[in-house]
């Protein structure tokens, strides 16, 4: 991190942290998360925790530090009906207030959205999702199914090949 | 002789910036975008050639970019354009089109006129660019 007024990087000025964070307008959106979901005590610390840190991305972008977008991909699991896809959808809203992504939508796909139903189907099928998630939100519901041993070396395999090339460029930003 | 097809075809040509901002207009109300390429440039030749699928669902305007910018790379001696179709009750059409990308050079079209009975001249729009074959024209 390291203290702005020491660092004195170019165009030097101080920021205010709180103000930002009013700024964002994603204190309802957290208070909305402390009261709609019940338990969840460990997720929503964590949530809070990332949403602080990619303020303080933001604010270090406004100070001239450039370190790169951060890696925004996040993995969810747990029991079905747990909440996963509600606490991801709250989370393309946060990414959305902090600008991190352009609209904040989600799309939600399982294993049949992604693999095709012969060879050769399976990747613009996966470009035309990637091109859909494109500015929001990615979620991949049961990633495990998408690779099935029996047929490794065809369909899943190809999945994640071309899912793991666009990603970088496409799925978060 | 620059084609006037399309919206905006009398302005200079759009820069991508511009072309984002149309798309992100046309997915704010709801409409289903597809890229057409053609290097048949006559005014009746309403069918392209379709570049993908039409892109439905879309949030953001960077898929459709991304598709455009393909589809120049691809076809850069070509005719490019945008179609933004409504897909609503009543309306079921095209409400936008717009051409995204020209090639370098236009030789434009000539005008015949054929004598018909009683001395009626009937005019025809012949574009030079199809006097050789497709995929070779426009160099």
């Amino acid at each position: 991190m390291g203290d702005p007024a020491s660092a004195s990087p170019p165009g030097s000025r101080r920021i205010d942290l709180r103000s930002l964070y009013a700024e964002s307008e994603i204190g309802p959106l957290l208070a909305e998360l402390d009261n709609d979901l019940v338990g969840l005590e460990p997720v929503k610390r964590r949530i809070r925790e990332i949403a602080a840190f990619l303020l303080v991305t933001r604010a270090r972008e406004q100070l001239g530090f450039s370190s790169g977008a951060p890696t925004l991909h996040m993995a969810f699991t747990g029991n079905p009906g747990t909440g996963k896809t509600t606490v991801a959808l709250r989370m393309a809203g946060i990414l959305h207030r902090l600008g991190f992504i352009r609209k904040g939508h989600l799309v939600s796909v399982t294993r049949d959205d992604l693999v095709g139903q012969y060879i050769g189907h399976t990747a613009p099928k996966t470009k035309e999702i990637l091109k859909r998630a494109m500015g929001g939100v990615l979620l991949l519901m049961r990633p495990t199914t998408c690779t099935v041993p029996r047929m490794r070396r065809t369909m899943g395999r190809r999945r994640s090949r071309s899912c793991c090339r666009s990603w970088r460029t496409s799925a978060m930003i | 002789m620059r084609l006037t097809q399309g919206t905006f075809s009398y302005l200079p040509d759009l820069t991508d910036a511009q072309i984002s901002k149309q798309i992100e207009y046309a997915l704010g109300k709801g409409w289903a975008l597809g890229v057409e390429y053609t290097d048949d440039p006559h005014p009746r030749n309403t069918y392209w050639e379709m570049w993908g699928l039409p892109m439905f669902d879309l949030h953001d305007a960077a898929g459709v970019m991304q598709e455009v910018t393909a589809c120049r790379a691809a076809h850069a001696q070509k005719y490019v354009r945008i179609n933004a179709f409504d897909a609503t009750h009543g309306w079921e059409t095209v409400r936008l089109s717009f051409i995204v990308h020209r090639p370098k050079d236009e030789p434009g079209f000539k005008l015949e006129r054929t004598e018909d009975h009683g001395r009626t001249i009937r005019y025809t729009l012949h574009a030079y660019a199809t006097d050789k074959p497709p995929g070779r024209r426009y160099g």
